[in-house]
């Protein structure tokens, strides 16, 4: 078990590389110079030149990524264009609150969308299943932006329990949690509803039911265990979207989180910081599916197996 | 009757939006105390549905009985409410799948499968103690080391998985046990140490058992009446005596035997029955195996055949109008 975490966390090294060189290369085939754009549209060719020269942007493609690569294994991402501070600084402080947003929105979808769908499976056909699937498939075609904007309206406008946006308190966080947790907890509803229905199917139900277990005891004990894992796969796919996803919500509710750091960076073609960012997405989403397959070990024992 | 289990003209279907499978059309069966009784036939012959309506785990839904009756020990099993009916399944009435490949719950392991039916069950307050040596008793019963049940299922073979599910059907000690094609899954060795682990464990719990199966040598190793079902319907009943000695069978029961391969007739292929087992949803006239059937007469296409009795042989075909006058 140990021996296969610590070749997974091995894997993250080359896989990291290329997820660099991909960004790396298609920011430098984007129009624009970074140099110019930090200048100024009046600033004479000749500074721009020697801001080029200072950056090393004239430098051959493959001699920039190699001299990013050694800085990245150094934690150094470089200096921002915009700020001119280290790269790392800012991203770190940022970050806390992406994952915040990403970890509660998650929790929250799961804790929704696990209980409803396997409730959905259990009465299936029934008005309560219906009303949990149409809803579901509402939620989960409405853009989450625009979500968004009619929980801030209901919530912080009419209501005015809510803030509408900023961090603060822990109550700043409901509207965009929910924003994002909504429509992932549809997704993860269906999911379980199907894969539960589908699991309830299979001969070592009939095997519990011939036993003489209850219907709960077959819920629980049977079928629940069987039906997770695959409902955790998409769980996990479901925190890389949120993560992604929290450029939208960040934006949205103002929040200074990795998501508005992108946007703000991309106006700029702040190249260091797009960088930086994307890479700890990356790692970030990399070290979450470890997570998964660890949790799956201790769901499935079958696949414990393979891991000695 | 002084039987145990009585199965009185039940009929099942399934019913979907559009479609009814007329699976089970008028059964009669019983089974006395530490009898075996071996029901024989093709796949989609509606065995298997017969079994789950006995323990009732038909499929919810589209599985429905429509008529007849079950009786179990003076019990009416259809009329019997869930409640009662939990109380029945896995500790008077058990049954074994087919396939124990996917029979067993991968995620739990063997000793906690085989230990719920036993706290299920419990009318003795077992403590712990009491609880994992009755597990350890049984699965050493089935021939599994008891050090074992620590293991997953995936972590067994095919046969040894046969012994645990078998091990369960146990665990409390049944009546009955309903075994469905218990040894279909499993290659010809291990077929013949599970049968004959079955039978001597029959013989020594002195419980009763309806074994289905589609393998006449399986019947002729340990039955001591055999049911041949047809379409949903019993077209032959009789003792071991009447179906291995005796040489008067329906037509379809002579093609069965055809099917099996003899080591000392020298023809060089089979004789299989032609044509395929008749559609569920719309069933022939007059007799179901007549569009199959060699010896087909002009009345077998009209009217379905009464049972001939003959002793305790019973047949289900005009044919036998004609030999009970001879």
């Amino acid at each position: 078990m140990y021996k296969y975490v610590l070749k997974r966390l091995l894997y993250i090294l080359p896989i990291l590389m290329l997820i660099i060189l991909i960004v790396f290369s298609i920011l430098n085939v984007t129009p624009g110079n970074p140099a110019r754009i930090m200048l100024g549209a009046d600033a004479s060719q000749e500074l721009v030149d020697n801001l080029n020269e200072e950056l090393g942007l004239n430098k051959p493609l493959i001699q920039r990524y190699l001299g990013y690569l050694a800085g990245v294994f150094r934690l150094d991402f470089g200096i921002s264009y915009r700020s001119q501070a280290p790269v790392f600084n800012e991203i770190l402080g940022n970050f806390p609150t992406t994952i915040r947003l990403a970890v509660f929105a998650v929790l929250t979808s799961a804790l929704i969308g696990i209980p409803l769908g396997v409730l959905s499976a259990v009465r299936r056909y029934s008005l309560m299943d219906m009303s949990f699937t149409v809803s579901a498939l509402v939620l989960a075609s409405i853009p989450n932006f625009w979500l968004g904007i009619m929980l801030m309206l209901i919530f912080s406008l009419r209501l005015g329990i809510l803030p509408s946006g900023g961090i603060g308190s822990l109550s700043h966080y409901i509207l965009p949690v929910l924003t994002m947790a909504l429509p992932s907890a549809a997704y993860i509803l269906r999911m379980t509803r199907t894969i539960m229905m589908e699991t309830m199917r299979q001969d070592y139900i009939r095997t519990a039911k011939a036993k003489g277990a209850s219907p709960a005891r077959i819920i629980f004990r049977h079928a629940l265990k069987n039906a997770l894992l695959p409902v955790l796969t998409s769980l996990g796919m479901n925190f890389a979207q949120l993560l992604g996803g929290t450029l939208i919500i960040e934006a949205v509710f103002g929040l200074p989180g990795i998501g508005s750091v992108i946007l703000k960076a991309m106006q700029m073609k702040d190249v260091p910081v797009i960088m930086a960012a994307t890479i700890f997405l990356a790692v970030l989403f990399m070290l979450i599916m470890l997570l998964i397959d660890i949790m799956y070990a201790y769901i499935d024992p079958r696949i414990k197996a393979q891991f000695k | 009757m002084g039987q145990l289990l009585n199965i009185k003209d039940l009929e099942v279907v399934y019913q979907t939006k559009n479609i009814v499978v007329e699976a089970v059309n008028g059964i009669n069966l019983s089974l006395g105390k530490k009898e075996t009784l071996g029901l024989v036939g093709e796949t989609g012959a509606g065995k298997t549905t017969m079994a789950l309506s006995i323990l009732k785990i038909l499929p919810e839904r589209t599985g429905k009985v429509i008529g007849g009756s079950i009786d179990f020990d003076g019990l009416p099993i259809l009329d019997l409410n869930e409640t009662e009916m939990r109380a029945i399944r896995g500790a008077r009435i058990s049954m074994i799948f087919q396939d124990p490949m996917t029979s067993l719950n991968p995620t739990l392991t063997v000793g906690e499968q085989v230990e719920e039916g036993i706290i299920l069950h419990d009318t003795e307050y077992k403590t712990k103690v009491e609880v994992k040596s009755r597990v350890d008793e049984i699965l050493e019963l089935v021939g599994i080391e008891p050090s074992r049940k620590k293991c997953y299922p995936h972590e067994f073979s095919g046969g040894m998985k046969q012994r645990v599910v078998i091990a369960m059907a146990l665990a409390c000690s049944p009546e009955v046990l309903i075994a469905d094609e218990p040894t279909t899954a499993l290659d010809v060795t291990i077929q013949a140490q599970v049968l004959s682990m079955m039978d001597d464990l029959k013989e020594k719990l002195g419980m009763s058992m309806l074994l289905i199966t589609h393998d006449l040598g399986v019947v002729a190793k340990i039955c001591d009446y055999v049911a041949v079902m047809y379409a949903g319907e019993i077209i032959e009943y009789g003792t071991f005596e009447d179906f291995f000695i005796n040489h008067k069978h329906h037509p379809y029961t002579k093609g069965l035997f055809g099917s099996i391969p003899n080591i000392r007739d020298r023809s060089k292929r089979l004789n299989p029955i032609e044509g395929l087992m008749p559609d569920p949803t719309n069933l022939p006239m007059g007799c179901k195996f007549h569009p199959r059937c060699k010896q087909c007469m002009e009345i077998c296409k009209v009217k379905p055949p009464q049972i001939y009795v003959n002793g305790t042989h019973r047949v289900k075909c005009h044919l036998f109008e004609k030999q009970e006058v001879e």
